[in-house]
């Protein structure tokens, strides 16, 4: 890859203008950075929306007026006549497919649908991007209108939220993505206009030229690049992905890697998770969603008896981390997606690991039985010290005893070992599935953690040597006592007076 | 006057010490007496003391005198009485000569005749000027010189008297209580009790208190039962009482206290009143026959007789009319409300198969044949490995409202209709996860295409078939107010509401009822447990549907009552919701395991008695002894320590001050008497737990549809358990997605395994989960496994044919039989 840099950008720039100018009859004069977003604007409103001819116009004109304003030269905009059909209530459903006669010479589309929201009777905004050069329809966009005075502020937020940047992948640097933004040359009016800042996000594209010189069009799935930086046309993207190479060139086809901006829509995601092997589906597993870079997990969801799930969007306004879950925490797939980013149903398959789960609730189940004990042995050994600094000595004999009654250290070390034994033992027999994961070999250790670190008899050896020292101090102060003296041993009955005759003789 | 004193110090302070340490550890008034050792103004706090007055009106307090009272003092003595007899002198001298004793008689003190308390009494003081307390010296006094003497008692009684009069009557009451302990036969005591006892009760009967009044003024009966004005105030309180009574339809209560009344006087003008009234109403009930049909007079005759049962016309007319409409009564723990082709709850499970009847009756291969009575299905064909079934429907089994008879239409839709998310009362997750359609293929067979192969077609194929051209609530509109609930069972709902139901045996087209010994059901929701029980102890209900384990005892030792058993038995968990983050959180779910003292808890508040066989703790939703209960399960602990450990532990983890939740539990006797005591326990543990009381039906069949909860307790009954698990462990099993409910499992992991037993299509794959499940169970705790219990029925005798053991309450019901029978008075018996 490094090897193919200096003529990559190049090979890339002429491959995309060619597949996207040739359609055009244009020829390509202008680099891409300099070069203007093409946008035809197709606004249709709802008759309930009451927006009449008059009202239409005047909210037009105002509205590029702030796109002069704001944006300036990077976006040309042409209002369509007479809207596109896609621009109405089934826009949330169409597909790329349906978008048919546009202006081959636009770049970018823009269906927007003025209607009435039914709860709050207010004027509502919804549309659609649609990507010429990629055929990529983007995510669909929502946005309420709380004053008719301020539509046209409305409308041009709104059309700053479906305009997503074009851009080609010219290489990559030090694990990240460099990408040439379209019109990133071309100066903003101000702040709002530029077309690519720190925090923008991409999807990339491969285009593979095919044997009939026909260009497919390939999302890489589950990847992203997110501006890292911004300097010049060039924007440095961090890679997001569920792959390791996912901008590989280890493609036996002549292809192009280019980028389409995506933003986080207002839909629902909708995803089915499937078992991999029985294809059945898979029911009941938890889903959590963290930021993608880093941040606090939040759970989603769980997944219905047909394995579906629909993610509504979030706090975070960017792309994110799904995980499922198996029992409480085995992850069985993890991949970035944006957001609302398409309302079509993603079927994702899973392998449920169900072996691996199983010997997950039994190290739960050994947890829990070690912090019981843990629990106790604390109790227990807070009461001993209190014994011991109180010096009541049968006390503390009697919690010790208490103590030694519960289950050893080694009890559970050794249930842990039988058990990794049997998970290794069933990880050889399983061929189908894996048994010991990377999360269940972590749980292993912490669990071998926790017996060495708090399952000890330490404690309980130390006030055992206390309490024998101070039985033997005992011993010695009794044994230095000065003792009465012996009483005289009597004779044996009937010997009496020998004895008294045995004690007065003098001795020989 | 003369006083003799006898110095005895050290033995009297050691006395006193004694007296003292022993006053000074005495309870009550001793120990209110030590402190004031005489006080003459509150003699009930004071040591007993007599009021000595002297002719110059001097007042001495002192030591009660003995004897009490004292006898009279003698009369003046006349002068030769009174003077002593002479010396008499021998005639020769009492000098004697020498040698000679002397004649002269000594002085003997010993032979003056001592005065006797007629004349002088010994008295100490009772209060010492320099010490305050008792003298110990003696003194004597003659009793002439005594004016006049107030004893103790008569001191005690006065003050008592006042007090009545103030009507401060407990304190009055202690005065008379101490001369009562100091000389119960005292004289004026009697008197001055009854005079009490008569104020006391006639002023409790003026401030309502009519229960403690009569309760007084019957006592005063017994003691003397010709107290002036006695028995008038009696029955005057008893006639309004009874008026009462009768105003609240509390009739046996009114009779009861008719009863007491003419136990104390029976020719009083208010008892004969009443008796009329009573049986005038009694009349005039039973003459209130409505639309005149025999079930309408039966009622009329039955609620005639629950007010006046001594009424020959009348019984005779209720036993004819009986024979003709033969009523059964069931006392139950709640009626299905509404009723309808569903089952939402166990009150629904109870009544469901008499209303409709099911595809499906069991899973024998008769029934699979079509050869079983009660079902609709005349056979079962299954094709492409079990994935495809059709159903047969048997011919000539009409709906009860004769419009036409059961089809293939109907039970396709009743099929469809479960799998309608819409209709959360219908809805089955599970069997709308299973079916992939269902068509009728002509008038008499149903297809249903199927995902996956039935375990065990009757689980699925016996729910209640409703009929497809009424409502979703299984009932027709005949007009606005008329909205019968058309079903296929041998009975049809007459009437159902919130607290009963009335069933009518089914007329087949000879006009004979598809029962012969009982043709009309009434089951009726008492408002408490105790309530039930009580109406079958009486005699109201013949047959009642739940018996705690600890009345079990009791119900056996009447010869009038038989008990019979559930072949299921009864496992009590606490279900938890794992909506609630505090509940999904392990370490709180097992700080509330370790605080229940399972054993303890069984044996003391519900078997009252020790452990069986079959009742004892429970380890998992699974019976002990089951095809699926795992061996070597450890039973789950109490231990106290632990629970407040972890507790503590969980409250650190999700970072709260204190742990709030609420327990929904069913009105039912043995539930009731240990909620108090779980509460108790969780709040040892440092968990705060609000008791919530909810109708068995209402909880369950909002648990099922869904609903939210914190913790809840339920009593699970299991047929099959591979298939009843995902309901025993996770309530909203089968309602809607909407509902979020697979989510209330607080383990995802035991809901995972749930899942996949739910898929399984072969019995060894589903048992192995089913016991993978239950060992899991123990250490995961979606649910709080507390005992199991034998679930048990009872019957009157008069109801002949309920099994001792039965699957279902009503099992074989077309066979029972039952005489008439209303309870009399037990005075009458």
């Amino acid at each position: 890859m490094d090897r193919q840099r200096p003529v990559v950008p190049l090979i890339l720039s002429l491959a995309l203008a060619m597949t996207t100018l040739a359609a055009r009859g244009e020829e390509p004069a202008t680099a891409i950075e300099n070069r203007p977003y093409r946008i035809a604007l197709h606004l249709a409103s709802d008759p309930a929306a009451r927006l009449g001819d008059r009202l239409r116009d005047d909210l037009i004109a105002r509205w590029l007026e702030m796109t002069r304003r704001f944006v300036g030269p990077a976006w040309s905009v042409d209002v369509a006549a007479t809207p596109s059909p896609l621009a109405g209530e089934a826009l949330a459903r169409a597909q790329a497919d349906d978008v048919q006669g546009l202006d081959p010479a636009v770049d970018k589309a823009w269906f927007v649908w003025a209607t009435v929201d039914p709860g709050t009777s207010q004027l509502v905004l919804e549309g659609r991007e649609y990507d010429a050069g990629a055929r990529w329809l983007g995510p669909f966009q929502r946005r309420e209108v709380l004053s008719p005075l301020d539509a046209p502020r409305d409308l041009f937020l709104f059309t700053l939220d479906l305009f997503s940047p074009s851009a080609l992948i010219v290489g990559q640097e030090g694990g990240r993505a460099l990408l040439k933004v379209q019109g990133s040359a071309i100066p903003p009016a101000s702040e709002l206009g530029a077309v690519a800042t720190n925090g923008t996000t991409f999807i990339p594209i491969r285009l593979i030229t095919m044997r009939d010189d026909s260009i497919r069009i390939t999302r890489i799935a589950y990847t992203y690049l997110v501006a890292e930086s911004v300097e010049g046309s060039t924007a440095r993207c961090a890679i997001v992905s569920a792959y390791r190479d996912p901008l590989s060139q280890r493609i036996a086809r002549p292809n192009t890697l280019t980028a389409l901006g995506i933003k986080p829509g207002d839909g629902d995601l909708r995803l089915r998770f499937v078992d991999r092997t029985t294809k059945g589906p898979a029911a009941g597993y938890t889903l959590t969603e963290r930021p993608a870079a880093d941040g606090p997990a939040r759970d989603v969801g769980m997944t219905d008896r047909s394995g579906r799930i629909a993610v509504a969007p979030g706090p975070t306004r960017g792309v994110v981390k799904l995980r499922l879950l198996a029992g409480d925490s085995e992850p069985l797939a993890e991949f970035p997606i944006m957001p609302g980013e398409s309302q079509e149903e993603r079927e994702i398959a899973v392998d449920p690991l169900p072996l691996a789960a199983r010997y997950q609730a039994r190290l739960d189940a050994l947890r829990d039985s070690i912090i019981d004990q843990v629990a106790l042995r604390g109790r227990l050994e807070r009461l001993m010290e209190a014994r011991a600094d109180g010096e009541d000595w049968p006390a503390l004999e009697a919690f010790l005893k208490e103590y030694n009654l519960l289950p050893s250290p080694e009890t559970f070390a050794d249930a842990l070992k039988k058990l990794k034994d049997e998970a290794v033992k069933t990880s050889y027999e399983a061929t189908k599935t894996t048994v010991l994961t990377r999360h269940l070999q972590a749980e292993f250790d912490e669990i071998q953690g926790l017996i060495d670190g708090y399952l000890t008899d330490d404690a309980a050896r130390a006030f055992g040597e206390l309490l024998s020292s101070q039985k033997t101090k005992q011993a010695e102060a009794a044994a230095t006592k000065p003792r009465a003296p012996e009483a005289p041993r009597l004779p044996p009955p009937g010997q009496e007076e020998a004895a008294i005759k045995a004690k007065s003789q003098p001795a020989p | 006057m003369t006083i003799l004193a006898s110095r005895r110090a050290l033995a009297a302070a050691s006395t006193l010490i004694s007296l003292l340490v022993a006053a000074a550890t005495a309870p009550g008034q001793d120990a209110a007496r030590a402190q004031a050792i005489v006080t003459p103004d509150d003699p009930l706090a004071s040591f007993p003391f007599d009021r000595i007055t002297l002719p110059d009106d001097t007042v001495l307090l002192v030591e009660p005198v003995s004897p009490r009272p004292l006898p009279p003092t003698e009369p003046p003595k006349t002068k030769g009485a009174a003077r002593a007899p002479e010396t008499r002198f021998p005639r020769g001298g009492n000098v004697g000569l020498p040698g000679e004793p002397s004649k002269v008689e000594p002085y003997n003190p010993a032979e003056k005749k001592e005065e006797g308390p007629e004349e002088v009494i010994t008295v100490h003081l009772a209060s010492e000027a320099a010490t305050g307390r008792g003298d110990v010296r003696d003194f004597k006094l003659r009793r002439s010189h005594i004016k006049k003497i107030e004893y103790f008692e008569d001191i005690l009684l006065e003050e008592g008297e006042r007090h009545a009069q103030a009507r401060d009557f407990t304190r009055a009451f202690e005065h008379y209580l101490r001369v009562r302990q100091r000389d119960p036969n005292w004289p004026g005591l009697t008197d001055r009790v009854h005079a009490l006892l008569f104020a006391e009760g006639r002023q409790a009967l003026s401030d309502g208190d009519v229960s403690r009044g009569l309760r007084l003024l019957r006592e005063l009966h017994a003691r003397q039962a010709d107290y002036p004005g006695l028995v008038d105030q009696i029955a005057a309180a008893y006639a309004g009482r009874i008026d009462r009574a009768i105003e609240l339809g509390l009739y046996q209560e009114a009779r009861r206290n008719l009863r007491e009344l003419e136990d104390i006087s029976a020719d009083v003008r208010q008892a004969r009143e009443l008796r009329e009234k009573l049986q005038g109403l009694a009349k005039a009930r039973a003459g209130l026959v409505g639309s005149g049909s025999n079930a309408e007079r039966l009622d009329a005759l039955a609620e005639g007789l629950r007010i006046w049962p001594d009424l020959p016309d009348l019984r005779a007319e209720y036993e004819e009319t009986f024979r003709v409409e033969p009523t059964l009564v069931a006392a139950v723990t709640d009626v299905p409300s509404p009723p309808g082709p569903w089952i939402r709850s166990p009150a629904d499970a109870r009544v469901a198969r008499l209303l409709f009847r099911p595809i499906l009756l069991d899973d024998s291969e008769e029934a699979r044949k079509g050869e079983r009575p009660g079902q609709l299905a005349e056979g079962i064909e299954a094709t492409d490995l079990g994935r495809r079934l059709v159903v047969r429907v048997r011919a000539g089994i009409p709906w009860s409202d004769g419009s036409r008879e059961v089809s293939a239409l109907d039970v396709a839709r009743s099929l469809v209709d479960r799998c309608d998310p819409r209709d959360p009362s219908k809805y089955q997750a599970r069997w709308a996860d299973l079916l992939d359609r269902a068509r009728p293929l002509d008038e008499r067979q149903v297809e249903l295409q199927l995902k996956r192969p039935l375990l065990r077609a009757s689980s699925w194929l016996d729910a209640p078939v409703g009929a497809a051209h009424a409502g979703a609530d299984g009932r027709v509109v005949l007009s606005a107010k008329d909205r019968p609930l058309v079903g296929s069972g041998p009975f049809i709902c007459h009437e159902a509401t919130p607290d009963a139901i009335d069933l009518r045996a089914v007329a087949d087209a000879s006009g004979d009822a598809s029962t012969a010994g009982v043709r009309r059901l009434r089951e009726v929701r008492h408002a408490s447990p105790a309530a039930a029980m009580a109406a079958f102890i009486w005699g109201d209900a013949a047959l009642i549907d739940h018996v705690a384990p600890y009345q079990v005892a009791a119900l056996a030792a009447d010869p009038d009552v038989r008990v019979g058993v559930y072949a299921r038995p009864a496992v009590h968990v606490i279900a938890l919701d794992g909506r609630n983050p505090l509940l999904g959180n392990r370490t709180l779910r097992r700080a509330i395991s370790y605080a229940i003292d399972r054993k303890g808890l069984l044996e003391e508040r519900i078997l009252r008695g020790s452990l069986t066989e079959a009742e004892m703790p429970a380890d998992g939703v699974f019976p002990r002894g089951d095809s699926v209960d795992a061996p070597g399960v450890k039973p789950l602990e109490h231990n106290p320590v632990l629970a407040v450990a972890l507790a503590s532990l969980a409250r650190g983890e999700m970072e709260l001050e204190a742990l709030k939740l609420r327990l929904e539990y069913p009105a039912i006797a043995e539930v009731e008497a240990v909620i108090p005591r779980l509460v108790a326990a969780f709040a040892q543990a440092r968990i705060t737990v609000e008791p919530v009381a909810v109708p068995p039906a209402k909880l369950e069949s909002e648990l099922r549809a869904g609903r939210r909860f914190d913790m809840a307790y339920r009593v699970l009954r299991c047929d099959e358990p591979t298939l009843d698990a995902g309901p025993m462990i996770c309530p909203g099993y089968d309602a809607p997605p909407s509902a979020n409910a697979l989510a209330s499992s607080a383990s995802p992991r035991i809901l995972q395994l749930l899942l996949r037993l739910e898929q399984a299509v072969d019995w060894p794959t589903a048992r192995g989960l089913a016991v993978e499940i239950d060992r899991e169970l123990r250490d995961e705790l979606p649910v709080i496994p507390l005992w199991q219990t034998v679930d048990r029925y009872a019957w009157r005798s008069r109801l002949k044919g309920p099994a001792e053991t039965t699957e279902r309450l009503y099992d074989g019901i077309e066979t029972w039989e039952i005489a008439p029978w209303i309870a009399k008075d037990p005075w009458s018996r």
